[in-house]
């Protein structure tokens, strides 16, 4: 049988018995430890949930959400790729910059992004601004450690033969930096998006008033857990299919020249 | 002309003795000879005794310590293209398929798109690498690297061609059949090429003179000119007690070596 087949055949497999676990434990009051009515409005079974996702997908609310939040962490995460890498190849070709903005950094990369919600809101306001300042304080750190690494694990040789062809700093960068520091953009890139996303969520459930983290508070509130469940399970649904369509080509590049030994 | 003046080098010691006070340990010492344009001179000697570094001095990688290097009566600041290498372990872009990995140093230089096409397909032609173009670094056996290395230099149409042990992880046909292809290249061209190898037979097949360091620090112990016509017959009686002479020479040299490291 075809491979693609078999993964499909895999994956329906799990989703099944998922949402047949899940149906038996809604409709017997999470197995008979609570009540069935009250089992059903913590864990509102599939088909209602199915219902629940048809009312806001034809109101667009749950996909307007989804779209501010989207937007909050696709410039927050771009404003962090364009501060982060060019402060990380900094870093890693100039020994002064590097001992500079070193012990800064070592301050400021620990702090998870969240922590930095209270601030935001006193700086900017509730509003865009603030989830963008988040979000983007959130993924620098591993933007700027990993394109570092990346820098200082390129091979020396390969600088020399370009200096030897008289490059300049900034060939050097193009014709070898870049290139060799690919693998670890990836892998930067990837952490940096999910701290993206855990900021923008943080932002939006202390008081940002739209957004994927405020339906979440919006459905605790008014007692509709399926609304609750539908965001957490498209955060998962939109985390895939950034991985799909955007890391795994990026990695596809680079098997394309990594010595395979 | 390649001048090398009363060089002196030292580096830093990687692992210091509690009683050792002085930091550093001389690598090349008081190291003066010439290479005419043109000349094809090979540096011999133990392993570890500096010859590398010597030739990194010469592309400009590397500052001396004491004395100088002079490039047509220029002292040598930094590297440049008039003075291309060609490393042991190839350092090609494992981004960049064949082509791109030669015309590189051309697109630096800015030169226009057809003058970068023209010269590239000559090199390509030149180490006999055509129908591998598209092909990328990782794909290649050790022999084609090195072709492709050898093209990335000579593509810049440099004066001197610095080569630091080239052949030296190549198995041995592979080795000798681009002996022969680099001898007929200089032949053709006459780069000014420094060579360093620890191969007594290859030192003799491609060079004009040979330079045999002592180790530790190194000096030039010999310069040894080598009077054969070419293309060079390795089966010949001269040949072979050249050979034999310089490898004698070295057998001396690494004797001593030894005694000296078991006496640390
Ligand atoms: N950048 C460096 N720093 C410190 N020591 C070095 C450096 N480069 C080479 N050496 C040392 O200098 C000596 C000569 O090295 P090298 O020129 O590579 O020798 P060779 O090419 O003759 O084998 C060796 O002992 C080596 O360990
Ligand atoms: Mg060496």
């Amino acid at each position: 049988m075809n491979q693609k087949l078999v993964l499909f055949l895999r994956g329906c497999f799990s989703f099944a018995v998922l949402l047949a676990v899940w149906y038996a434990a809604s409709n017997t009051g999470i197995f008979g430890r609570v009540d069935v009515d009250r089992g059903k409005l913590l864990l509102p079974d599939p088909g209602t949930m199915a219902l629940e996702l048809w009312e806001n997908i034809k109101t667009g609310y749950l996909l307007y959400n989804i779209w501010v939040s989207l937007l909050r962490v696709l410039k927050g995460f771009c404003l962090a790729v364009v501060i982060g890498m060019p402060i990380g190849i900094l870093m890693g070709m100039s020994e002064t910059i590097r001992n500079f903005l070193h012990p800064i950094f070592r301050l400021f990369a620990p702090i998870p992004g969240a922590a930095w919600v209270p601030l935001a809101i006193l700086w900017f306001g509730l509003g865009d601004s603030a989830a963008v300042f988040i979000i983007t304080m959130g993924a620098l750190s591993p933007i700027i450690t990993n394109t570092l690494q990346g820098v200082m694990e390129v091979d020396e040789k390969l600088i020399q033969v370009l200096r030897i062809m008289d490059a300049g700093g900034w060939q050097i960068v193009k014709y070898c930096i870049i290139p060799s520091i690919i693998p670890y953009l990836v892998s930067g890139f990837r952490l940096g998006l999910g701290f993206a996303w855990r900021a923008v969520i943080a932002a939006e459930l202390v008081g940002v008033p739209n957004g994927m983290g405020y339906v979440l508070n919006v459905g605790r509130n008014t007692a509709n857990t399926a609304i609750t469940l539908i965001v957490i399970l498209s955060l998962g649904v939109i985390m895939m299919l950034m991985e799909n369509l955007f890391f795994t080509p990026l990695e596809c590049f680079t098997e394309n020249w990594k010595s395979k030994e | 002309m390649i001048a090398i003046q009363n060089v002196t080098k030292y580096f830093k010691k990687n692992h210091l003795r509690k009683d050792e006070t002085d930091t550093r340990f001389q690598v090349l010492d008081n190291i003066t000879f010439t290479i005419q344009d043109g000349e094809f001179v090979s540096f011999i000697g133990p392993s570890g005794c500096g010859k590398s570094t010597l030739l990194r001095m010469i592309a400009g990688l590397l500052p001396a310590d004491g004395g100088r290097v002079l490039v047509d009566g220029q002292k040598v600041k930094g590297p440049g293209s008039d003075r291309m290498m060609v490393f042991q372990d190839y350092v090609l872009f494992p981004w960049m398929n064949v082509r791109k990995n030669i015309s590189a140093g051309l697109k630096i230089r800015g030169e226009n798109k057809e003058s970068v096409d023209k010269k590239t397909d000559w090199a390509i032609g030149l180490v006999g690498l055509e129908g591998f173009e598209q092909v990328y670094p990782h794909q290649l056996s050790g022999g084609m690297k090195q072709r492709v290395a050898i093209a990335r230099a000579i593509v810049m149409n440099p004066d001197i061609l610095l080569m630091d042990e080239p052949f030296g992880a190549l198995d041995s046909f592979t080795r000798i059949n681009l002996q022969e292809e680099l001898i007929r290249l200089w032949e053709k061209n006459h780069y000014t090429t420094c060579l360093v190898t620890h191969d007594c037979d290859e030192a003799v097949y491609l060079s004009d003179r040979i330079v045999v360091f002592t180790s530790s620090p190194a000096r030039v112990q010999d310069i040894i000119s080598v009077d054969l016509p070419r293309p060079r017959d390795r089966n010949r009686s001269e040949f072979i007690d050249l050979r034999n002479h310089i490898l004698q020479l070295g057998r001396i040299q690494a004797e001593q070596q030894e005694r000296q490291e078991r006496c640390l």
